[in-house]
């Protein structure tokens, strides 16, 4: 009857409802993301996937339902402290600080996601990373592509090397899932490539990945299970294969009649 | 007769260059697809067309009149209807009246009415929030309103910027089937898409940018090449970006 | 019931011209998408202009068609061309300090140009003020009373009518939202917003002439009051309602008529509370309602056609011009410092200390404004508890001024911390009326009370004394000098704050706070700490002026004051700590010069005019006046000198968190 799950799981969304007035968003909704685990969230514009992201990341409450990550509930905590804990995200819209340098970002991510949040010292110190943080970096900046670029300030890059930095940014400090919302929006063939490179090291560091895609090669390569959202309901889930051929999701995902 | 045309133009930011002497026309009628990696200046000419960035260099004409410089009004009144990229739609404003303000600036309120029962036919997903804030839409669903608004008239001609970006695979095939009853009906289109394969099958010339210049012009057949040669030849992925100081 | 119907009664009236300027400001609000604190002032220009027309002996109706018609639109109109226009629909700190500029400047200019002599009310437009029209449940109307009611009753078909009227309503409404986005439709969107801007001009200088009659005598702070006042009944409406608004604006009075006649006149609740009351609503409203704090601008879809924003020229421009333009501010500092101590002037000497301590306050802004993104309109709050406490620790208890001012320092830090819990979750304007409504708060119901303020004919403040060093009887070089070693002190910290961890946070939560957040930043904590902080600085600085002047009264540090600083502040240059020191002296500097002049132009309206006028520059180039003419002769002195500014690094942007993206440059 319960559903808590299990303490050495990774991301948990049990029966999680949302509604906006009287129109339901989401509809009882259920989800898990295993640790190094990638899950492929797909479905129709509008059916609730960023609503469900915004929801476990803390940017949105849910009407009701839970979320878990690794044995503890994130309800009623706010986004910076479901970040403290291990939720990182990417946005459909990027959200990077544009005056500051890729590596910038990427200190203040490994700063302020530490648990135990800020100390007196951040007020005095001279802001800069310490050898744990600075190898920390060094090691991301590596695995995004962006160490040639550490040093330049975000608004002089394009979009897909945005979205690097912004993936960067939620891979520091060893979250526990990412959520990345549509990341290969707006990027070219290449940067695709990039991506899905950078996505698929992800498991092997036990890190889960929650990934809303339209972009179906890229969701067959990189993704264990997929899940298909319709409407505010899960409508199917599991192998890509095997997901992409029923017929009802061949009705309100793909366009075409099975 | 050219529904829309670029000539020589050269356009950027600040002292920053985006496009270096581009040349395109789309005639009218015809259907023009631009392509290339990210950075190559597409949204630019998007822009450039919009009148939201005037031309340093060069000229933009519409239907033959020369734009250069002319306020956005001014061209969208010449019949050149824009889809930016990103969020086009008034956030505050409800589906429905995005849709009227759209209309009803060329058709009478009758024929506004009957384009907004159109659209709402062929969009059901918009029909269903017509009350609702535009703001309040997902993503891809404000890009579909977005689109909703320039195919409900028939302007003489369409730019379209990341048409499918963010959308299902569904929304896609409804949007590709929208242009082409938009094309039938006698609109000029200039598609510009990150998804190569699907608008070189619809159109019927491509132009490929590659870092603010043209870098090829003829048949859909020959772009695929080219784009394919553009992202394999350099080895890093981002090299593309490398910042690179302003001519 | 009677009791309570006659105290009840009299409020409405007075409610309806607060509601008359609630929906003016709602109207505004609605169709141009400023929030217009100038909207005070434009009635007060046309108040002013038919109250001088009548005595001229101009027929009430010319006087009126003058003054309302064709003014007031016309004023409007210039409003909208020449600074509204300029400002992109998305900069929220910019339509704020524009609005608050001309809300200052305005009422300056007049009196500039006609004198400040008194000028009595005309009478009512068409009734007898003085005679009993009617009675409601027993209490009389006069015939003031009668036609503030009907005027509003007519302003309000009016107003829903013209936000009613679909076509045009819809096309305001999206030209609010998105000029850009709207012109892509083929409309003329700066035409929609002129008219717009007329349209709510003409009903500032309505509820400007209706208004006159109210008072006996024409005096602007009237017109300030009532308007600070009408934004709590707007706050009612969310700044969106019309009718909620109207609603509002008619409780305000019938609470004020009832608190006024249930509290005897010599209770604590009816000199503290009572004109506190609209204040306290608005503080309230603000922070209980949801609807207010979701008012926040929407972005602008088209953002990615502007070219990046400037970063401040001193990160950019090339090492070799650096290190000049470092050394040579360094040696113009100390050739200053040692002019003021050895050839120049007593009264230029006290001018420019008075110039570092200002530079102290307005640090303060530096870290609210510049560092965190948010419009604090409390600041000289702030400094007037600092000074307060100071002075009165030292004239009733005998603490040296110098302890003083740190305990005053620490007090307004305190006051800040517990001001800012209220504020956690606002941002933008509904933060900067919020903070608008604490300082009105204090100059109510604080600062009046002489265990506070002091009485009103002001509270003598000693200069410090440091051993046997008294810096009042040497000569006010002793306080210039220690002025300067608070104000390099507060300069050091504020930097080493800057480059911080926490002014890495700060940076990041300006630039998004969605960002932010998603990486374990947590703002509250932020924004209390810059809270404090800044009010802690203004705290120190307002207690320093206190003892520079040796005397301070209650109403040296009102909400006025407050506008004006945030004014001079932000259009010189807010984003570094050298922009707060240019604009504390220039401040003092160009007030000084203006002195010279023979008049009422040597009063010092003057000065808050030409400093609101950089407001017209600001609205072009929102990094401040300062700081863009030095990018200016920064480009050019590297151009000249052959430099390789380091500025050519910075290429376009994906313009963060709009999401839409920009090319990339080209070799």
């Amino acid at each position: 009857m319960d559903p808590l799950p299990e303490r050495d799981r990774g991301l948990s969304v049990v029966s999680v409802s949302v509604r906006f007035g009287g129109i339901a968003a989401l509809e009882g909704v259920d989800l898990v993301v295993d640790p190094g685990e990638i899950v492929g969230l797909v479905g129709p514009n509008g059916a609730g996937k960023t609503t469900l992201i915004n929801c476990v990341g803390g940017q949105l409450v849910q009407s009701s339902g839970s979320v878990w990550l690794g044995g503890e509930s994130l309800d009623g905590l706010p986004p910076f402290r479901r970040a403290r804990r291990g939720v990182a995200r990417t946005f459909q819209r990027i959200a990077v600080f544009p005056e500051l340098t890729v590596r910038e970002h990427l200190f203040i991510a490994a700063r302020a996601r530490r648990r135990g949040g800020a100390r007196w010292s951040e007020l005095v110190d001279r802001g800069r990373p310490d050898p744990d943080e600075s190898a920390e970096i060094a090691t991301t900046l590596e695995l995004v592509g962006l160490a040639d670029r550490a040093d330049a300030a975000v608004s002089t890059l394009p979009l897909g090397a945005c979205r690097l930095v912004e993936l960067g940014r939620a891979l520091i400090g060893r979250p526990t899932v990412v959520l990345a919302d549509e990341p290969s929006s707006g990027l070219d063939a290449r940067e695709r490539a990039t991506l899905a490179t950078v996505l698929r090291t992800l498991p092997a560091q036990g890190i889960g990945v929650l990934l809303v895609e339209h972009d179906l090669p890229m969701v067959s390569l990189v993704c264990d299970r997929v899940v298909v959202l319709h409407v505010g309901r899960v409508i199917a889930q599991g192998a890509f294969q095997a997901v992409m051929a029923d017929p009802a999701v061949r009705r309100a995902y793909l366009g075409q009649v099975a | 007769m050219n529904a829309l045309e670029l000539v020589g133009v050269t356009a950027g930011y600040g002292p920053y260059r985006a496009l270096d002497e581009v040349s395109l026309s789309v005639p009218d009628g015809g259907i023009v697809a631009l392509v290339g990696p990210n950075g190559a200046g597409k949204s630019t000419v998007a822009r450039v067309c919009a009148g939201l960035v005037v031309p340093t260099e060069g000229r933009l004409l519409v239907g033959g009149d020369d734009l250069t410089g002319a306020a956005p009004w001014r061209i969208a009144r010449a019949g050149l209807a824009s889809v930016i990229e990103g969020r086009g739609v008034f956030a505050r404003l409800s589906v429905a009246e995005n849709l009227e303000l759209s209309f009803g600036r060329w058709l009478g309120p009758s024929a506004a009415a009957t384009a907004l029962e159109r659209t709402f036919d062929g969009f059901p997903m918009l029909a269903e929030r017509r009350t609702q804030p535009a703001g309040t839409l997902s993503g891809g669903q404000q890009r579909l309103l977005s689109l909703a608004k320039v195919l409900g008239d028939s302007p003489r001609v369409v730019v379209a910027d990341e048409l499918s970006l963010g959308l299902s695979p569904a929304a896609v095939e409804d949007i590709y089937l929208q242009l082409r009853v938009l094309h039938a009906a006698g609109t000029a289109l200039l598609v510009i898409e990150q998804q190569t394969d699907r608008v070189l099958g619809l159109a019927d010339r491509a132009v490929v940018l590659d870092r603010g210049v043209v870098a090829f012009t003829g048949p859909p057949d020959g772009a695929s090449p080219v784009v394919r040669r553009m992202l394999g030849a350099t080895a890093t992925p981002d090299s593309l970006a490398e910042p690179v100081s302003p001519a | 019931m009677s009791t309570f119907l006659s105290y009840a009664v009299p409020g409405i009236p007075f409610g309806c011209t607060y509601a008359i300027v609630a929906m003016g400001l709602v109207l505004t609000y609605r169709t141009t998408g400023v929030f217009n604190f100038a909207f005070g002032s434009q009635a007060f220009v046309s108040a002013f202009t038919y109250t001088v027309l009548i005595g001229e002996g101009i027929p009430t109706w010319l006087a009126f068609v003058i003054a309302v018609v064709v003014l007031a639109p016309a004023l409007g109109w210039v409003l909208d061309r020449f600074l509204f226009r300029r400002i992109a629909a998305t900069n929220t700190t910019a339509k704020l300090v524009s609005a608050v500029a001309v809300f200052v400047a305005l009422p300056q200019i007049v009196l500039l140009m006609f004198g400040s002599a008194t000028r009595f009310s005309p009478p009512p437009l068409f009734l007898d003020a003085g005679r009993v029209y009617l009675h409601l449940f027993s209490t009389p109307i006069n015939g003031l009373e009668l036609e503030t009611v009907i005027m509003t009753a007519a302003l309000v078909l009016v107003v829903s009518a013209v936000l009613g009227a679909s076509r045009f309503g819809l096309t305001v409404r999206a030209a609010v939202e998105s000029p850009r986005l709207l012109q892509l439709e083929g409309v003329r969107s700066d035409r929609v917003l002129s008219a717009a801007w007329m349209g709510s001009s003409l009903m500032a200088g309505l509820a400007g002439v209706l208004l006159v009659p109210q008072y006996p005598t024409l005096q602007f702070n009237n017109y300030a009051i009532l308007l600070v006042a009408a934004l709590a009944a707007a706050a009612l409406g969310n700044l969106a309602d019309v009718q909620l608004a109207l609603l509002g604006g008619i409780l305000l009075g019938v609470v004020e008529g009832l608190a006024s006649g249930y509290f005897s006149t010599s209770s604590v609740w009816h000199t503290g509370l009572l004109p506190a009351i609209p204040f306290l609503l608005l503080a309230i409203l603000l922070v209980t309602r949801g609807r207010l704090r979701a008012l926040e601008d929407t972005e602008d879809p088209l953002a990615g056609s502007d070219p990046p924003p400037p970063v401040p020229i001193a990160v950019t421009r090339s090492a070799e011009l650096d290190r000049v333009i470092k050394l040579g501010g360094r040696a113009l500092a100390v050739a200053a410092v040692v002019s003021v101590l050895t050839w120049v002037p007593g009264n230029w000497a006290f001018t420019l200390t008075a110039g570092v301590v200002y530079s102290i306050i307005f640090l303060s802004i530096t870290l609210v404004t510049g560092m965190s993104g948010q419009v604090s309109l409390c600041q000289a709050t702030f400094a007037g508890i600092g000074a307060f406490v100071a002075a009165q620790l030292a004239v009733h208890h005998g603490v040296p001024i110098l302890l003083g001012a740190v305990i005053g320092a620490l007090g307004a830090m305190v006051v800040g911390a517990l001001g800012a819990l209220p504020a956690l979750r606002l941002r933008g304007l509904p933060l900067a009326l919020l903070t608008l409504a604490l300082a009105l708060l204090a100059d109510n119901a604080v600062f009046p009370y002489s265990w506070a303020g002091g009485p009103a004919s002001g509270l003598n403040v000693p200069r410090p004394q440091i051993g046997s060093i008294n810096l009042a009887t040497t000569s006010s070089k002793g306080f210039f000098v220690l002025a300067l070693l608070v104000l390099i002190a507060c300069v050091i910290g504020v930097k080493v704050v800057q480059r911080a961890t926490v002014g890495r946070y700060l940076d990041a939560l300006r630039a998004s706070p969605l960002g932010a957040e998603s990486v374990g930043i947590n703002p509250s904590a932020a924004r209390v700490f810059v809270f404090a902080l800044s009010a802690g600085l203004a705290g120190l600085g307002g207690a320093l002026y206190a003892s520079l002047q040796q005397s301070i009264n209650p109403a040296d540090f009102n909400y006025q004051f407050s506008l004006v600083f945030v004014v001079v502040v932000v259009t010189t240059g807010v984003r570094t700590v050298e922009g707060a020191i240019q604009a504390g002296v220039s401040f003092v500097v160009v007030e000084q010069l203006l002195s010279y002049l023979p008049g009422r132009w040597g009063s010092g309206g003057l000065a808050i005019v030409l400093f609101a006028f950089a407001a017209l520059t600001y609205a072009r180039h929102p990094e401040g006046v300062v700081e863009f003419q030095k990018r200016l002769w920064t480009e050019r002195a590297e151009r000249w000198l052959g430099l390789g500014g380091r500025s050519d690094r910075i290429v376009e942007m994906a313009t963060a968190s709009t999401g839409t993206d920009r090319d990339g440059p080209v070799a």
